[in-house]
């Protein structure tokens, strides 16, 4: 059974939508072919908090903002909005923390994978095989039994936490008090962005749409696997068309391996990079979009992750684990092998053996 | 007019397990509908013959705890396009 020929309409109409949005943004001042980028701004947004020192990256992302805000008001406004959480916190912090360890190694999540494909950087397909490679392990132990135990029911304000600290963050990105970060002029991509309120308009209708849709870039690798489901991914491929046609219009494609805007071409290390995201990602249920989206919902397990994204992108920049454009460090490829070890072992611990 | 019972959870995990319980009666996987609320994305349709014998091998063999799955008995009516969904309840064991 296949979702309706109208599902599939909503779902392409929303990605042509986003994709044309993500595009745009860097016409106006985003990081070339980083119109969004969780695992970016996540990390930008710690260094704006002093959570890490890298100046070149300090900078609070309206787009998270926006995002988790515009799923939380369209959740609310279908009534969809439902407090839960309790379904081991601690395993998902440490899964989300080396999901970002491996974001950082591709330098982005896997929405930017998909922008850096529109944008004719190639070595954004060689991470989309090691995307889907980690995704398919992941289905492995999911089939097996994988699971991390029942959500339980929390009250409003658990589930509210995480947009009411959102909104905080925004206030500190507007006032710009002396202990906020700010990247100077020329520093890095944490100076290149665009106005705030186009940012933060961008993400409340990328969140909004992606609740709508339940968008989840994870999700549609998996469900065609799982159950021949093909819907999200149709969703992806729409962004993927409508960010490459914009980006076509606006002079921003250029095919190839090399000379590519915040990326590196070291095959092995943004293959290994996104295994580690699309492993974890699986185990964790969702992409970080999709991560954001769900606390906007009112899921206090998805908060959890999208801290223990942050916590991850901080202890990436503290300590040279981060990937930069002339490659990946020698740290960060043992925390890349790391991860993939320690997310091997979280999936086998939590997975029920079949009964014979 | 179509008319079936649907299975929805609160995450693939659950939805496999259900499945792989659930399949050998003939249940099909379908993706949720939209008028649902949010969920994990993946729901097993039962057709009202299967009904009962589905819903006892469902709550005999699966470990899901009732936070985890929601029920709906949904008829459809394409040639008007209305959708008349509410929550079910299973049927009581004896």
């Amino acid at each position: 059974m296949t979702s309706t020929k109208k599902d599939k309409l909503i779902i392409i109409i929303a990605g042509l939508v986003i994709g044309v949005i993500a595009a745009s943004l860097v016409l106006f001042g985003n990081p070339k072919n980083m119109g969004f980028c969780i695992a970016c701004f996540l990390r930008d947004t710690a260094g704006g908090l002093g959570l890490h020192r890298a100046a070149p990256v300090q900078y609070i992302r309206p787009e998270i903002i926006g995002i988790v805000l515009g799923a939380m008001l369209c959740a609310f406004a279908k009534k969809e909005f439902s407090p839960r959480g309790g379904s081991a916190p601690m395993t998902r912090f440490v899964l989300a923390f080396f999901a970002m360890v491996g974001c950082l190694m591709f330098l982005g999540c896997p929405f930017r994978m998909i922008l850096r494909l529109a944008g004719g950087d190639l070595n954004a397909l060689v991470g989309f095989v090691g995307f889907v490679a980690g995704i398919l392990v992941g289905v492995v132990f999911l089939k097996n039994g994988f699971s991390l135990k029942r959500t339980y029911k929390m009250n409003t304000g658990e589930g509210l936490a995480l947009p009411i600290i959102e909104v905080i963050i925004f206030a500190l990105l507007l006032a710009a008090p002396a202990f906020i970060f700010f990247s100077e002029e020329g520093a890095g991509p944490g100076a290149m962005h665009a106005n705030v309120w186009i940012s933060l308009f961008a993400g409340l209708v990328v969140g909004a749409l992606a609740q709508r849709t339940r968008l989840c870039m994870v999700g549609g690798i998996r469900d065609v696997v799982l159950f021949k489901e093909s819907r999200l991914l149709l969703g992806f491929a729409a962004i993927l068309v409508a960010a490459f046609v914009t980006n076509l219009v606006l002079g921003f494609v250029n095919f190839g391996f090399t000379e590519q805007p915040v990326a590196f071409n070291d095959g092995l290390w943004n293959f290994l990079g996104l295994f580690l995201v699309g492993f974890a990602c699986c185990l964790l249920g969702g992409c970080p979009l999709r991560q954001l989206v769900m606390s906007g919902e009112g899921n206090t397990d998805s908060a959890i992750v999208v801290i223990g994204l942050m916590v991850g992108a901080a202890f990436c920049h503290n300590f040279g684990l981060a990937s930069s454009g002339e490659g990946p460090t020698a740290a960060g490829k043992i925390a890349v092998i790391i991860g993939i070890v320690v997310v091997a072992v979280i999936g086998a611990i939590n997975t029920a053996r079949k009964e014979a | 007019m179509e008319e079936y019972y649907l299975l929805t959870f609160s995450s693939t995990h659950c939805a496999i397990a259900a499945d792989n319980i659930l399949k050998q009666l003939g249940c099909t996987i379908m993706p949720v509908p939209r008028f649902i609320s949010a969920s994990c994305g993946i729901s097993i349709r039962i057709k009202p013959e299967q009904r009962e014998q589905a819903e006892a091998e469902f709550k005999a063999k699966s470990k899901l705890a009732e936070t985890e799955y929601s029920y709906y008995h949904i008829k459809s009516d394409k040639a008007k396009g209305e959708i008349f969904c509410e929550p079910a309840e299973m049927l009581q064991a004896i």
